[in-house]
């Protein structure tokens, strides 16, 4: 195991060369000096984790100790890569630093570095490659590119919280996953650049922000470079593109492979679509009541680029925001922010960038509802089957059905555990609820709660909240058994 | 007389009265969030530090001014507007200005945002460059990690041809 946290770990210190090269190019020699730095550390660690435990790279890693590679990986790489924050002075503290990490690792988009809208450039993109690496998986990152090894793939694959498999080995599945994601990488880029520049920023920062808040939306990350997030642009185009993005970030890679692969129809059919936007529907409706009641905005238009933009951005759980966060309690009344609390929790697709319940389980878990009612309204010597269609045809079995129950009770549970720790600080429901819907479901929407003054309890328990959310439970809950046991050593 | 001295003082009460509420009160930006409904459509007074971009729109120009807790946006003529303006960055502190204008919660001109329609900029102090510095013990440090992360890898790169 200690081999492959090593191989995932040198991916890690070996991407902090991006930063490294945007703070030469900009001049910003600190910056670059405590990337190298960082880098070299990272690196070093990694290769030292590899001598040790080269010994055992041909050994078959169990399910488990797959998932324990993938969090554990996760764990360590939070450390190293908090280094830049700290070290520039950019977070106040280490803990700051790890908060910031954790939340672009896991896409979700809160931050405690101060004052971002002096942050340099080189910082800016280690967040956004932090945000983007963790979308795509940094496992699946280390499997596209060091790695051959077949047989231990898939378990440390699953790990990360993705199960779909676009190929029949994980190699050639991370493979895909990082091809379709280079794919709009490239064009979501020039779409950002574009819109940027019609925006009104220069050239060079056009490039910059294009690529960034690109990064940041197709990761649902919700990560922007100036404090005002997208409200910065005053552009309905550039928030239209965001949106664009962000949609076909929080879809799964299964899906994309199938539309890549021109089997359109996939997207009329498949259960996760239906279901997302059948419940984006549903929950825009609430939201659209809370804010007439609340009576804020005065067009369509402003309606549209603030209540439906943030329900979107919630929904995807990505976070983006065109509003200030203060503003969801003082305008929006709390129908408005139970309809944006719940989709937060919904979230997007499977095996996506995209946090929250998912939309098969919620789908599942709904036809599941349907397939109980029509057995008690037939005989009893009727058998009922039900089908649902998820790039294939499946019939709905049990351990599809429980698995789904389970991970949605696990976020339900740890979305209470949240909501009321931050009610032992002091903070009202509504507020703690709001802030912890987005912390679990790694959506990023803030309500004013998350900052560096928050009590260090807190800034921990949204952390591992953040981390279980992302790797959905079962990898930290096998870790944790794992450390537990004292098997380190293997 | 004492008619006289009183018609007097009395004309000058209602004359600093009229003056103080013509007074633009000079708010904070939590300020101004916090009681958004209360100053909607009112002149207020901003101050704060210019960061970003000058975000052109025709005659008028998008400015973000943050006084630290957070940035508001600005839209103001470009006229008004000094050439030689200093923006806030990295290693850099903007112009500090105050701006007269009227604030709107959620401006029907501009899709709903929460904005100040400035009349006047008026610089306070001009901005300056930060220097930031590295010291020759951290640059000494980097180094060395730099050159024993190197042999590393080309270890590691020895010990298994299939990696990197």
């Amino acid at each position: 195991m200690m081999y492959f946290i090593g191989l995932i770990i040198i991916t890690l210190g070996l991407l902090q060369l991006l930063p490294f090269l945007v703070s030469f190019l900009y001049k910003e020699w600190h910056i670059m000096t405590i990337f190298l730095f960082s880098a070299s550390l990272t690196v070093l660690v990694g290769v030292c984790l590899v001598a040790l435990g080269q010994r055992y790279r041909t050994t078959k890693l169990s399910f488990g100790e797959g998932t324990v590679v993938a969090s554990g990986a996760w764990l360590l790489g939070m450390l190293l890569c908090a280094l830049p924050y700290y070290l520039s002075g950019d977070c106040l503290t280490f803990l700051d630093s790890c908060f910031d990490v954790m939340s672009g690792f896991t896409t979700t988009g809160l931050c405690l570095i101060q004052d971002l809208d002096h942050l340099s450039n080189g910082m800016n993109m280690w967040r956004q490659t932090l945000t983007y690496i963790g979308g795509q998986g940094m496992v699946v990152l280390a499997l596209t590119f060091l790695t051959k090894d077949q047989s231990n793939a898939y378990k440390m694959y699953a790990g990360e919280g993705k199960d779909e498999k676009l190929f029949p080995n994980a190699v050639n599945t991370a493979r895909q996953i990082w091809k379709i994601s280079l794919f709009y990488l490239v064009i979501g880029t020039c779409v950002m650049f574009s819109a940027g520049l019609f925006a009104g920023l220069p050239l060079d920062r056009a490039f910059l922000h294009g690529i960034w808040v690109y990064m940041s939306a197709w990761s649902t990350g919700g990560f922007a470079p100036m404090s005002q997030n997208i409200l910065y642009y005053h552009s309905a185009i550039f928030e239209f593109f965001t949106i664009v993005f962000f949609v076909i970030g929080s879809l799964n890679f299964a899906l994309h492979h199938a539309i890549l692969s021109g089997k359109l129809s996939e997207l009329k059919r498949n259960i996760e679509t239906i279901t997302f936007t059948t419940s984006f529907v549903f929950l825009t409706f609430i939201t659209t009541m809370g804010l007439m009641k609340s009576n804020v905005y005065p067009t369509v238009l402003a309606f549209i680029r603030k209540g439906v933009y943030q329900v979107i951005s919630g929904h995807t759980t990505t976070g983006f925001m065109t509003i200030y966060a203060k503003q969801f309690y003082t305008e929006w009344g709390e129908i408005a922010l139970f309809g944006m609390t719940a989709a937060m929790l919904l979230g997007g697709s499977a095996c996506s960038t995209a946090g929250g319940f998912k939309a098969l389980r919620v789908g599942v878990i709904f036809e599941t509802f349907k397939v109980e009612v029509r057995k008690l309204l037939l005989p009893e010597s009727r058998v009922v089957e039900s089908r649902i269609h998820h790039i294939k045809d499946m019939v709905l079995s049990d351990p599809m059905i429980k698995s789904s129950f389970l991970i949605v009770i696990a976020y339900i549970f740890t979305f209470l555990a949240g909501t009321l720790i931050g009610m032992f600080h002091g903070y009202p429901f509504a507020l703690a609820s709001f802030e912890s819907a987005s912390v679990t479901g790694n959506v990023g929407l803030s309500i004013g709660v998350t900052s560096a003054s928050m009590p260090g309890l807190m800034k921990v328990t949204y952390i591992l909240i953040m981390w279980l959310g992302r790797l959905e439970f079962m990898s930290i809950f096998t870790l944790v058994a794992f450390l537990m046991k004292g098997g380190i050593k293997k | 007389m004492k008619k006289t001295m009183i018609a007097f003082f009395m004309m000058i009460l209602l004359t600093s009265s009229a003056s103080a509420a013509e007074e633009i009160p000079l708010l904070t930006s939590d300020q101004i969030i916090n009681q958004a409904k209360e100053m909607d459509g009112k002149s207020i007074q901003y101050e704060g530090e210019i960061i970003g971009d000058v975000l052109s729109r025709g005659e008028f120009a998008w400015l973000s001014i943050t006084d630290g807790a957070n940035a508001l946006a600005v839209y103001l003529p470009t006229s008004e507007i000094p050439e030689d303006l200093v923006i806030g960055r990295y290693a850099t502190r903007g112009d500090l200005v105050t701006i007269t204008g009227d604030f709107h919660r959620a401006c029907a001109e501009h899709g709903g945002d929460m904005d100040i329609h400035g009349e006047t900029l008026v610089l306070i102090k001009s901005g300056f460059s930060v220097p930031v510095q590295t010291s020759t013990k951290f640059s000494v440090l980097t180094g060395s990690v730099f050159l024993c992360a190197l042999t590393g890898l080309f270890y590691i790169k020895k010990l298994h041809a299939k990696i990197l």
